[in-house]
């Protein structure tokens, strides 16, 4: 917006116009009635991780509104703006209603019997010529629990390939294995309840006011009400509008987060603020021994190792001050109670389990967790990635019911439930995200089913990935609502309905599993996936000549056939959902919380601890029984910056961002004018004394280059970034401006997960200001 | 060539003002209040300077252009969790310069339920007792200026 239009504003009669008809004359509005909606029907909200719970209003056949449910315990009745306008998404115009088959730079409609028949041949090719692997499923963290637990029992137990995987790899992977090593088991521990009696917060790596905003309300909240008993620690490269609570700041370089967070450590210890009490009866501590397995270290080697992070050194690497890491660390030790949570800052990191084993860390070392009120909580990024994909098996490297592949009485467990010789299941793990896309780029993979999700815009360096879709030789079926930048690359795609227009489940990230009913019908010819999942298994084993893909899918047609089979692989697991039947589910506003292992068990708000856990069977208050010592263990993990930090030739860092207007690449908000509003195009936040420096005012169009490629966007010079860093939203589809062609795809050699993160750029201003469109993808559908 | 397009919006402007400041004069009484609000459920300028206005936020001309508001409502807890103006006033062509007490219900449906049903238990606003921007009653919070907006 320039100068002149402001100043034009300012002093014409417009403006008083605006503030004359003030809104504090109290205008009567006429009388309100609820006839703008025939029934409210009950679900999740489909987009973040928080798993708002809303009535979808429906009028006529059709949805018309959008509240929250008030019982709810996730969100009580709240709701962000995204939900609000929910409605909208289901009666586009663009909404994709048939099957459409790639012919040349078109598509054109085909029957389901069509589609489906040509799926089945292209895989049974690809399997007879090329053996099981040659073919993937890519899942995703937004499909329902009863559609991932299907489609990867057919690859696994029918196709017989462990490449199987979803979109939580770029996200969450690094938090499970965060969870995973230091307590054994995946999860937080804790609920959101422990917010409203959390005394500290430290938010590491999260923007939660624009990325979990009903999660934010509760801490804003709790931190508003108490202003000065409550204590809020925002540690971010970025000051963003969550920061807007924090009584304590940290800005640091990207990637040097393991050094603020052992410096912290070292404070604690030195200052005596550890708890001696929990850490000789809860904690072990580890290293990496030179074979590569855990190795014990005592507390004094533990000690000697955090005096390579004292915050004078931490503060040369990290340029946090010292003084204000000593300040985070007295508050997060002597809080009555810290409650810590992150996101994508610590886990889109090619270090991203030892950012999550250090937070555990601190968490172990005071004691700050196994009580209400405090807890080492990893917020979820999407809304069935914990029920669906952690859960039901969804990674190449785990089954059904936090089961391992490569753990043969893991397969034998499952093979018994499934019903089919042992030897059928892949004995170990598949491709993970980045390699499964190169794999379609180099040939390995010669037919992939990508299901509710966008890999051809969400893939880090996504370039190389949307040349391997191109291939003549792969066959790609694309399961989706809308037209999106994959879509458009797909030989098949088949429409699906959005979430209340199908029934099931999704799993947030406080471990709880809440339930959709079905309040419409989906557009023209679009089928439910389970349906065509099941017919593609059914056709395939024909084809095949195997009687085994009908036996595994037969008896399961409906969501709730689907539900009660999985229920059976988490018997008796840390995650035992047996006593979550549909039945109970239906009638509760807002799910259960698993361990839940029976159907009058409550289900479980704080695991481990005794009396509350129904796990935690030992005699000890606490009893991290992941491990065999049932101790949490505190990693004395090296420092390790990212894998592409800034040099000559590319000298400042690309992190990537999200705003609240926009969920992901933008398919279902991208439609919704109220939103695009707020956001339709991307832009890129510089640091004032940057923009300074390179002669880049508000508004100019600035190119932005990586190694791998470019993009131009507009600056917003803004005291939100540190110096030396640049912040871009990642949610646009335009091809100019899409910020993955830039980003990095080096990963984290534990968990798989790429560095969204942190990449390194050369900027330069390439014009003044220019207005830009909106870029939402069409299908070119004769 | 850009002025002399402001120039006619500013004209335009003015018109419009004076149009609405003596409507009434000449042959008919001052507008009611409902008149008012289905008058101004139009946003000023547009539709005739759609261009310029949806190549715009809704923050980034209202944090100018109605300073005082803005700032009430940036400071309130509906500004620091993120209720932003198109929620409750909609975009250009849905916009509402009041909303309707339904756009409360999305995240207040208790309140709804309980206060204003059944119909006709009262006739008042849910901002009749809580005023806009601030939207509360009693409490005032101390609240940081967003670093963006």
């Amino acid at each position: 917006m320039s100068v002149t239009r402001r100043d034009f504003l300012k002093t014409t009669a417009a403006a008083t116009v605006a503030s004359t008809l003030g809104v504090k004359l109290a205008i009567p509005t006429p009388a309100s009635a609820q006839n703008d909606v025939d029934k409210w029907v009950r679900g999740t909200c489909r987009y973040c991780g928080v798993g708002c719970r809303i009535y979808l209003g429906v009028k006529n056949g059709k949805a018309v509104a959008v509240k929250g449910v008030p019982e709810a315990k996730t969100n009580f009745g709240f709701i962000c703006m995204k939900a609000f306008l929910q409605y909208k998404i289901y009666h586009h115009p663009d909404r994709l209603k048939y099957p459409l088959l790639r012919k040349g730079n078109k598509f054109v409609r085909i029957s389901w019997d069509q589609a489906l028949d040509l799926m089945a041949e292209k895989f049974a090719d690809a399997i007879k010529k090329h053996g099981p692997d040659s073919v993937a499923y890519y899942g995703s963290g937004q499909a329902l629990t009863e559609e991932t637990y299907l489609a990867q029992k057919i690859f696994r137990a029918g196709i017989g390939t462990s490449n199987v995987d979803g979109n939580p790899r770029l996200c969450m992977a690094s938090a499970v294995g965060g969870y995973l090593t230091t307590f054994g088991a995946d999860e937080p521990s804790g609920s959101y309840s422990d917010i409203e009696h959390a005394t500290c917060f430290f938010l590491i790596g999260t923007n939660q006011s624009e990325a979990h905003p009903i999660i934010f309300r509760r801490v804003m909240t709790r931190k508003l009400d108490n202003p000065d008993k409550v204590k809020v620690i925002v540690a971010d490269p970025r000051i963003t509008p969550t920061s807007r609570i924090a009584d304590l700041h940290l800005q640091f370089l990207p990637g040097t987060d393991l050094a603020v967070m052992h410096a912290m450590a070292q404070v604690i210890i030195e200052e005596g603020l550890y708890n001696k009490d929990f850490v000789e009866k809860y904690v072990a501590f580890k290293t990496v021994g030179p074979d590569g397995k855990p190795k014990n270290m005592t507390f004094d080697e533990y000690k000697q190792f955090l005096q390579d992070f004292t915050p004078e050194k931490a503060e040369q690497i990290s340029k946090c001050p010292a003084d204000k890491i000593r300040q985070a660390a007295r508050w997060f030790a002597k809080s009555e109670n810290t409650f810590s949570m992150w996101t994508m800052g610590l886990n889109q990191r090619t270090r991203g389990v030892w950012a999550n084993n250090l937070v555990h860390n601190l968490h172990l070392l005071t004691g700050q967790i196994g009580k209400i009120g405090a807890d080492s909580f990893s917020l979820t990024g999407q809304p069935n990635a914990c029920g669906g994909v952690r859960e039901a098996g969804g990674l190449c490297h785990i089954l059904p019911g936090h089961r391992k592949v490569a753990n043969p009485k893991h397969r034998a467990e499952i093979a018994k439930i499934w019903n089919i010789p042992v030897e059928r299941m892949p004995k170990k793990p598949g491709y993970h995200t980045v390699e499964m896309f190169r794999a379609l780029g180099d040939g390995r993979v010669k037919a992939i089913i990508i299901l509710c999700t966008n890999p051809a815009q969400s893939l880090p360096n996504v370039g190389p990935v949307r040349e391997g879709f191109k291939r003549k030789d792969n066959f790609v079926v694309v399961f989706e609502a809308y037209p999106s930048r994959t879509a458009e690359l797909a030989d098949l795609v088949l429409p699906t309905p959005i979430l209340f227009e199908k029934e099931g489940m999704y799993g947030c990230s406080e471990h709880r599993s809440q339930y959709t009913f079905k309040a419409l019908d989906p557009p023209g010819e679009a089928k439910p996936e389970i349906w065509a999942l099941r017919e593609f298994s059914i056709r395939l084993g024909k084809k095949l000549n195997d009687p085994v893909f009908t036996q595994i899918v037969d008896h399961l047609k409906s969501t709730e056939d689907i539900w009660n089979e999985y229920r059976k692989c988490t018997k008796g697991r840390d995650m035992d959902l047996w006593g979550a039947t549909y039945e109970r589910l239906k009638k509760l506003p807002d799910g259960l919380q698993w361990p839940v292992p029976t159907v009058d068990h409550p289900g479980t708000s704080k695991r481990y601890v005794k009396g509350m856990d129904v796990l935690a069977t030992g005699p000890e208050a606490i009893q991290f029984y992941g491990h065999p010592d049932k101790r949490g263990w505190i990693w004395a993990r090296p420092y390790k910056g990212p894998a592409e930090p800034p040099d000559k030739e590319y000298p400042f860092y690309l992190t990537t961002i999200r705003v609240i207007e926009h969920w992901h690449t933008m398919t279902m908000t991208g439609r919704v004018p109220e939103l695009m509003r707020g956001f339709w195009h991307t832009y890129v936040e510089i640091n004032p004394k940057d923009a300074k420096k390179l002669g880049i005012s508000n508004g100019d169009m600035v190119e932005i280059v990586s190694r791998r490629g470019k993009v131009v966007v507009p600056a917003k010079v803004v005291e939100g970034p540190i110096e030396g860093v640049v912040a871009v939203p990642w949610h646009d589809q335009n091809m100019q401006r899409m910020i993955n062609f830039v980003t990095i795809d080096a990963f984290d050699p534990g968990s798989k997960q790429p560095e969204f993160k942190i990449c390194a750029v050369k900027i330069r201003k390439v014009s003044g200001p220019k207005r830009l469109k909106p870029t939402i993808v069409d299908l070119n559908i004769v | 060539m850009m002025k002399k397009a402001w120039f006619a919006v500013a004209v335009l402007a003015v018109a419009a003002l004076a149009w609405v400041l003596l409507a009434g004069a000449h042959s008919s009484p001052p507008p009611t209040p409902a008149q008012q609000t289905v008058k101004a459920d139009q946003h000023p300028g547009y539709p005739e300077n759609k261009a310029e206005l949806e190549a715009t936020t809704c923050r980034e001309c209202h944090s100018q252009v109605t300073p005082e508001v803005y700032k009430e409502w940036s400071q309130s807890k509906h500004g620091v969790d993120n209720v932003r103006c198109f929620v409750c006033h909609g975009d250009f062509k849905t916009f509402k310069k009041t909303p309707s007490v339904e756009t409360c219900r999305g995240c207040h449906a208790d309140q709804f339920d309980n206060i204003r049903m059944p119909e006709g238990k009262t006739d008042k606003t849910c901002w009749s007792c809580h005023p806009a921007h601030g939207l509360t009653v009693h409490k005032t919070y101390k609240t940081r200026p967003s670093p963006l907006y």
